[in-house]
């Protein structure tokens, strides 16, 4: 699920490098106008930040199938977010569906997932 | 409401000229051969020429293509007999650069394959297919995320849609943008199917590209950022002529003066403003400009056209 307005902003943060790599062209930028023009897409990525901040950024759902194993590392995970971690980070070899394992941790967790062997998730 | 690239157009067609700048210097060329030989009527130095060129006397008419040759009215049919015909000649290594890439509106050097590491040209090659992988990386980058949503395109693939995305912007260039199917035609990925494989090879930089398709292509990649200094560079870079004033095509249309007044134009109306809107005015004057000469009959001059859009589903003119 592709979310436009995350899309939209990266759009303009590369279109912001090549305005100003190409300052010579017609939307080229140079000097305080390019400095502007950053302050401004700046202001905007904070905006989104402060908007998504406490909201699930990817869709993880809870697999229906039945889940074995892991419980050691669901603890871990579940205890690192008790002391306090905002951030956890995953990782392991490919196709071990670290993925989905944030899924498992419970309802009262909500957590975003990214990258294709590792999971960052976000503690509530 | 006349707009300025409509002036710019027909200022362009009243400077044609009645013969190409580059045959009168064919003809001065072969002029040069003739007195060198010690030869005085331009019927004797054709035939020099033809025994020269494939090592047996003429028959009767085999003298008429020299004479189109040497007059401009056409030109050898490829780049073994063009550089046949430069050694005849005696042409310079500058001369022969100059008439491979002003008269004949080729490049430098073709590559029939990609090269192996032992070529000479395997670096040169290397250079300048990654100037093009870096255009079309370029390309991919200034797509807004809305585009592919009113496309229908996934975003998340967009690599796999350049083809289409180019087939769509050329077409947005031409009169077909004014045209009420647009949007029927714009939605279906594999309707520029047919251009795929050209894409490809165009991308490899393999075979014989003409100028303008290489002046199509650098164009369309590069907008919105896009000058004449820009165009110049890339051009030479990938071995052609850069934008020359007063060039003419084959067939004698003043393209680059048309594109160099168009990118005048361009920095003048869009100097300071944002991508979309630069893009935005720039498709709106190609497509103006595009109209006109398909009206007026001057196929020459529609330098975002190719035959392959025609094929396109929906297209209609």
């Amino acid at each position: 699920m592709i979310e436009y307005e995350l899309e939209y902003l990266k759009w303009k943060r590369r279109q912001l490098a090549l305005r100003q790599n190409y300052a010579d062209t017609p939307p080229g930028l140079s000097g305080e106008q390019a400095d502007e023009e950053e302050r401004l897409l700046n202001l905007a990525w904070k905006e989104y930040g402060e908007k998504r901040r406490f909201r699930l950024t990817t869709g993880v759902k809870i697999s229906e199938e039945p889940f074995v194993g892991r419980k050691a590392e669901l603890e871990k995970i579940r205890s690192l977010f008790a002391e306090g971690a905002g951030t956890v980070f995953l990782s392991g070899m490919g196709e071990l569906e670290n993925r989905r394992l944030p899924g498992y941790l419970g309802e009262d967790m909500q957590t975003p997932t990214t990258g294709s062997c590792c999971g960052i998730m976000t503690g509530v | 409401m006349e707009h300025d690239v409509i002036r710019l157009a027909e200022r362009v067609i009243t400077r044609e000229p009645e013969r190409r700048p580059e045959a009168k210097w064919i003809q001065q060329r072969v002029d040069r051969l003739a007195a060198a030989a010690g030869l005085k009527s331009r019927a004797e130095t054709d035939r020099l020429i033809y025994e020269k060129m494939y090592a047996r006397a003429p028959k009767k008419t085999d003298t008429t293509k020299i004479r189109y040759w040497r007059t401009g009215y056409h030109l050898p049919a490829g780049r073994e007999e063009a550089l046949a015909f430069a050694g005849v000649l005696q042409l310079d290594q500058s001369e022969t650069a100059w008439f491979l890439q002003a008269c004949m509106e080729k490049s430098d050097l073709v590559f029939e394959s990609a090269p192996e590491e032992e070529c000479p040209f395997y670096s040169l090659y290397k250079e300048r297919t990654a100037l093009m992988e870096a255009m079309i990386s370029q390309y991919i980058e200034s797509v807004p995320p809305s585009r592919m949503f009113q496309l229908d395109l996934s975003y998340e693939k967009l690599e796999a849609f350049v083809r289409h995305l180019y087939c769509i912007d050329a077409l947005d260039g031409t009169a077909f943008a004014l045209s009420s199917t647009k949007k029927e035609i714009v939605r279906n990925h594999l309707s520029s199917s047919n251009y795929e494989s050209e894409f490809l090879r165009i991308r490899r930089l393999l075979g014989e590209i003409p100028r303008r398709t290489m002046l199509r292509q650098i164009f369309l990649l590069s907008l919105p950022y896009l000058n004449r200094r820009l165009m110049d560079e890339r051009l030479l870079r990938l071995g052609y002529l850069p934008l020359t004033e007063g060039h003419t095509s084959q067939r004698g249309a003043l393209v680059d003066d048309l594109v160099i007044g168009l990118l005048k134009q361009y920095e003048a109306s869009c100097k300071g403003r944002d991508p979309l809107t630069c893009r935005h005015w720039m498709f709106e004057q190609l497509s103006i400009l595009d109209q006109y000469f398909l009206e007026r009959k001057k196929e020459e001059y529609r330098f975002l056209y190719f035959r392959i859009l025609s094929t396109m589903e929906g297209y209609t003119l």
